[in-house]
């Protein structure tokens, strides 16, 4: 036998001897002792080892029973309702995201949950219409005229500083004030003050919303307010309570972000021009008269307190912004808020742009 | 308990059913004591009632005969072990023997002496004074009553280095042992 053999052979004896094949006894001399002690240490369990073992056994056996997977289908039932489920779940999703995106986008949802959606997607640049805190739905007005917005925004940018005209919006508002018959300074003034209005071909439709901000209920609430602040605004058909400043920054138009404690349009209202803080003699208490636009029935939506105010207007639409209400309800309304909001530090700037670009926008 | 007994009580044991899980742990409760004992003595009940809950979650699904079973079990013992040195800062390895080894009586005879150890103490007699690897292929050969394949599986090593490891511990005890007794 060869060397190779001889090592083979002990290797398998040493297998054997391992797993208790081979006693003391047959075991080689030298390994004699190595199978007794590997004979004790596979020997049968003792009582302290076995401590326990009918309550660890019950809580494996529970613990297997509820990991066992459901009673097994047939295979290919098992893929059909997999196939099944997955579609209807897709659909299902698709027709719940689907909708409510639309629904907020009509600002149809409840109200909670248009807050909620219109919050959200505001942090990613949409801009959906806040929930009137109103628990009656509003009533939808006629249409009503409005200077489109972007004659608005032309006028003001241009009001504000004439070389931040462009070229082509200067172009456009020489063009308006030409078919006014007018220069652009004074079409824009004529404009800003509220005194022009579009014909009905360039007037978008909207439904302005009573009980909104602009009127309703808050419009008494305001009114007692009004009274007492500067700063009031009021829509187009109103007099002019307040001095019009000139603004330094075009902050018209209210946020969303804003808190308001008032109600908001609902719909197609929108929301007026921003800020209530700190104007006039009262600060704090901005007072924010809506109007139905060109219709002079306007009354007076008031916010509340430090809250961000927002007058509805009926003027461009849905997709015409707060900005754009505002400023087509008077010139001297925008400009009062421009220049109050400008005056308060506390007014974030970004307010201001939003206005801007939503007013730019329209 | 034959084999085939145990291979009946781990199919019952897959189903949930009691007896069968019964059966097997104490086919297999005495072996996972004596192993995590060797490592982790004073917590190797904790260390196996860890890893029969561990069992436990897998038993369910688990295919596979009553050897795929034994290195199943060792292997998740084996892996809370490495958990539980990691916690101490420590590297898995069987401990040293406690006590070194007397030369037995000569009057008495090894056997007679070797028969009073208990089996914990026999498995520290055997595997105490070997390097950490021969240790744990011997402990897994003996205790864990795993073969050469499965014994690979659970370390993470080829059959062959296993064969290896485990001629060169029993070369090792049979010099150690050689006109030897081992006593308490």
């Amino acid at each position: 036998m060869s060397s190779l053999d001889d090592e083979r052979a002990e290797m398998r004896a040493f297998d054997d001897l391992l797993a208790g094949l081979i006693g003391p006894d047959e075991a080689p001399p030298a390994l004699r002792e190595v199978a007794r002690l590997v004979r004790i240490a596979r020997g049968p369990a003792t009582g302290e080892e076995l401590a326990g073992e009918k309550l660890l056994s019950a809580e494996v056996a529970a613990a297997v029973r509820q990991s066992l997977p459901l009673p097994a289908r047939s295979p290919w039932r098992r893929r059909v309702v997999r196939l099944a489920s997955v579609k209807a779940a897709g659909l299902a999703a698709a027709i719940l995201v689907g909708g409510g995106v639309a629904a907020a986008a009509t600002g149809s949802l409840p109200a909670p949950m248009q807050r909620i959606v219109a919050k959200s997607l505001h942090h990613i640049g949409v801009s959906l219409p806040l929930p009137s805190k109103q628990a009656n739905p509003p009533a939808v007005t006629p249409p009503v005229r409005s200077v489109p917005a972007r004659s608005a925004a032309l006028c003001r940018a241009y009001d504000l500083r004439p070389a931040a005209v462009s070229s082509v919006g200067l172009e456009e508002l020489r063009r308006l004030a030409g078919a006014s018959g007018e220069g652009v300074a004074s079409y824009c003034e004529t404009l800003l003050l509220g005194h022009h209005h579009l014909p009905p071909s360039t007037t978008a439709a909207s439904s302005a919303v009573p009980g909104s901000r602009a009127s309703g209920s808050e419009s008494s609430k305001g009114a007692g307010r009004s009274s007492k602040g500067h700063g009031q605004r009021r829509g187009a058909g109103h007099p002019l309570t307040t001095t019009p400043h000139r603004p330094a920054a075009p902050a018209s138009a209210g946020s969303h972000r804003h808190k308001r404690k008032g109600t908001e349009p609902r719909g197609g209202g929108q929301r007026g021009t921003g800020d209530g803080k700190g104007r006039g003699s009262n600060p704090g208490k901005g007072v924010d008269e809506g109007s139905s636009p060109g219709q002079g029935s306007g009354s007076a939506g008031t916010s509340t307190p430090g809250a961000g105010t927002s007058g509805t207007t009926g003027g461009s639409g849905r997709a015409s912004a707060g900005g754009s209400g505002g400023s087509a309800r008077g010139g001297h309304l925008i400009q009062a808020s421009q220049g109050l909001a400008h005056s308060s530090a506390r007014i974030p700037a970004e307010i201001g742009s939003i206005g801007t670009s939503v007013g730019k926008g329209a | 308990m034959g084999e085939l007994d145990l291979e009946q009580a781990l199919a019952a044991a897959c189903r949930g059913e009691e007896w069968g899980v019964n059966l097997l742990f104490r086919a297999l409760q005495p072996q996972l004591l004596r192993y995590l004992g060797q490592h982790a003595p004073r917590r190797e009940q904790d260390l196996a009632s860890e890893t029969w809950l561990a069992v436990a979650e897998r038993l369910a699904s688990f295919e596979g005969s009553l050897s795929d079973f034994r290195a199943l079990v060792f292997t998740i013992a084996r892996r809370r072990l490495v958990d539980h040195y990691r916690q101490e800062g420590r590297r898995l390895r069987p401990l040293p023997m406690e006590q070194e080894a007397e030369v037995a009586d000569p009057e008495q005879g090894p056997e007679g002496v070797v028969e009073v150890l208990s089996a914990r103490e026999a498995v520290a007699a055997l595997v105490g004074s070997l390097p950490p690897a021969q240790a744990e292929v011997l402990l897994l050969r003996v205790v864990a009553d795993l073969g050469v394949e499965e014994v690979a599986a659970v370390m993470g090593r080829s059959a062959a280095a296993v064969r290896v490891l485990q001629h060169r511990a029993l070369r090792q005890l049979a010099k150690r042992f050689a006109g030897e007794g081992v006593t308490k």
